[in-house]
């Protein structure tokens, strides 16, 4: 929980150097709007805010929403490694056992 | 000739469909639904925050629609850099890291790229009314 915090805090700092980097750009187009001058490109400190801004949303959409699971029934974390206790509805008489066995699967 | 060609390719298929049931695998359904959710969260987040920086730069037509998709494609490496570069134990194909998921987040990039536009023509507005209310009074 503490991570998801920590990357949470991340992107909603990103959020907050976007919105910021948004503001100065509108202030700064309504300033050239009045000397009557064409818009370019924004000031330095605002492609810097932006490139920040992106590093940090980056890092937290790809962190926050969670980890990927295996979708592999035979990978370390899908494997059954206990039993139900009440056994009286589970079968074991089935067609697994026509499948070859994966001799390669430790125990 | 065609009759020597025949044989072989029924023998090809033959085997080729016997191994598609022993090698078909089955997948946790629970688990590839999990995986493609957080793909499309990851997607829509970044095509917002891609949409107002389009707008902060000041992009426009072509340049606009070139920045969503290196987003997107930026997006597709930190997912496959996420998954360790092993995609096939997280994802069936390929297609579910650099295709699914890109139109969803397309019209959130055109709002979010335009509306930064409006706040901007808004601004410009009451700049030029405040203005013009300041000759007027002299």
């Amino acid at each position: 929980m503490g991570k998801i915090g920590a990357d949470f805090l991340i992107g909603v700092v990103g959020a907050i150097v976007l919105a910021h980097a948004a503001y100065a750009t509108i202030i700064y187009r309504s300033e050239l709007k009045i000397k009557e001058e064409e818009f370019v490109r924004p000031p330095l400190q605002v492609l810097v805010e932006v490139a920040v801004s992106l590093g940090l949303c980056f890092w937290a959409a790809l962190r926050v929403p969670g980890t990927f699971l295996p979708i592999l029934p035979d990978s370390k974390e899908n494997r059954v490694v206990m039993l139900h206790s009440n056994l009286d509805f589970m079968v074991f008489n089935h067609r697994g056992k026509l499948f070859p066995p994966a001799l390669e699967v430790k125990f | 000739m065609a009759p020597s060609a025949r044989p072989s390719k029924a023998f090809v298929k033959e085997e080729k469909k016997s191994d598609d049931i022993m090698e078909t695998p089955a997948y946790s359904a629970e688990n590839v639904q999990h995986n493609m959710r957080i793909i499309y969260y990851s997607r829509t987040f970044l095509s917002i925050v891609g949409g107002v920086v389009a707008g902060v730069l000041g992009l426009s037509a072509i340049s606009g629609f070139l920045c969503y998709f290196i987003i997107m494609l930026l997006v597709s490496g930190g997912i496959a850099a996420k998954t360790k570069f092993d995609i096939f134990s997280y994802f069936d194909s390929w297609q579910r890291i650099t295709v699914d998921g890109i139109t969803a987040g397309f019209m959130s990039f055109v709002l979010f790229w335009t509306y930064p536009s409006y706040l901007l023509c808004f601004a410009l507005c009451v700049v030029e009314k405040s203005q013009f209310s300041f000759s007027v009074l002299g």
